[in-house]
């Protein structure tokens, strides 16, 4: 791996951290990476980062710090899901859906609107 | 001087007058749905000629004694050629100032916070995103979702439950539809009627319903070149219909509107009716400018 992105850094740290069940120092996160060209200050400076952001929350370990996801994987995606919903429930132009989500209800009246024969326009 | 405000403040009032009454027909003609690009442009050009015309009216008042366009009048009264301005004269000019910047104010504060909210969302996005076909950027969620992120860096994003409840031709279609809402801005289109909307100013929200609308056919039939009406009505129905029951819920109004635009091949605009809509917006929008310019 060569240089890459701090995006993409950051994710790759993520994963480590939502991969292991305990927290994890700026050692064990460099080691799970595999790569030899990301030096360790590097990798403090991604998870000081993500501290700072509370994308992980940083714990005293005695003479070294741990770090932990401040929301597991799934909740993290929940939340951005529910997110990106509320944003278009604004009506505001921060982003742009597909189409909304319709309930059972409405599907089962929209098929039937559908159905019926249009008038010529 | 009573000429001058007569004569080009009637003008302004016209336009206005003519621009408000023909929002909730514009809304609601059915040509919009055949040439939503040029629908687009007309509310456009309608909602600059409020606007200019507003500030036209109120800067027609202050160089009145000039009985010059309100540009030339402007410069006469700021190098005071002609004396210190009146009373009257300055409370008109500081209301055309007020409303040239609430506009520009409120649309960059506007802007600023939907940057702000994206680049927040994308950070969170890509520390679980992972990049699958067409460009998108897939997050393991059961919900189907599809959206766009516009702006540079953007970001095409589907979840795990809408790529398993479509195939992969109806995919493409979402990837399309997404694509050209980021392609050609529909964000950007979008905000001042936002803006406007948000102020809760009269018929705002008729015109941004109607906006809305017409930037979803826009994407459709940008999807609907590719990959045919069937498919993107078949990705639409299909999308919209396999909620999970706790999912999040919207107003099925322009979904309704959308499917039954797909159902059958959608007639390009007659020529003389582009010609005649050309016209009029033209006519329209030109009328504060030119107002801007000549004398009396």
């Amino acid at each position: 791996m060569g240089r890459r992105g701090i995006g993409e850094l950051e994710a790759a740290v993520m994963n480590v951290l939502w991969d292991r069940t305990e927290p994890a120092s700026v050692r064990d996160v460099l080691a799970a990476l595999g790569d030899e060209s990301l030096a360790y200050t590097t990798v403090m400076t991604v998870l000081d980062r993500l501290a700072r952001k509370g994308t992980v929350v940083r714990e005293r370990h005695g003479r070294a710090w741990l770090y932990r996801p401040a929301a597991t994987r799934e909740a993290h995606i929940a939340q951005l899901m529910r997110e990106a919903l509320a944003l278009a429930e604004d009506r505001e132009s921060v982003l742009a859906h597909f189409a909304r989500l319709v309930s059972k209800d409405e599907a089962a009246a929209l098929r039937q609107a559908l159905d019926r024969p249009r008038r010529a326009p | 001087m009573t000429r001058h405000v007569l004569s080009h403040g009637g003008h302004y009032l016209a336009a206005i007058a003519l621009c408000l009454l023909s929002v909730r027909p514009l809304a609601s003609a059915a040509w919009c749905r055949r040439a939503p690009g040029l629908a687009i442009v007309a509310w456009q050009a309608l909602l600059a000629t409020v606007w200019l015309s507003l500030i036209g009216l109120a800067l027609s008042i202050a160089v009145a004694p000039y009985a010059k366009g309100e540009l030339a009048g402007l410069l006469v009264l700021v190098t005071n050629r002609d004396g210190l301005p009146s009373a009257p004269q300055w409370i008109a000019l500081v209301i055309a100032a007020a409303l040239t910047a609430a506009a520009v104010v409120a649309v960059l504060a506007h802007a600023v916070r939907s940057l702000r909210a994206r680049r927040r969302h994308r950070a969170a996005l890509d520390l679980v995103a992972r990049v699958g076909e067409h460009g998108l950027s897939i997050v393991e969620h059961e919900a189907p979702i599809a959206y766009c992120l516009p702006g540079s860096g953007g970001r095409l994003v589907v979840s795990s439950g809408a790529v398993s409840a479509l195939d992969e031709h109806q995919l493409l279609a979402v990837a399309l539809h997404e694509r050209a809402h980021a392609r050609e801005r529909h964000d950007l289109v979008l905000l001042p009627f936002v803006v406007l909307e948000r102020a809760r100013l009269p018929l705002a929200a008729t015109a941004r319903r109607a906006v809305g609308l017409l930037v979803e056919l826009r994407a459709d039939d940008h999807a609907v070149a590719v990959c045919g009406r069937a498919i993107v009505r078949q990705a639409l129905l299909r999308f919209a219909t396999s909620a999970p029951p706790r999912a999040a819920l919207g107003a099925a109004v322009d979904l309704e509107a959308r499917l039954q635009r797909l159902q059958q091949p959608v007639a390009p605009a007659r020529r003389w009716h582009v010609a005649a809509v050309v016209a009029v917006v033209v006519t329209v929008a030109t009328t504060p400018l030119s107002l801007f310019v000549y004398p009396v």
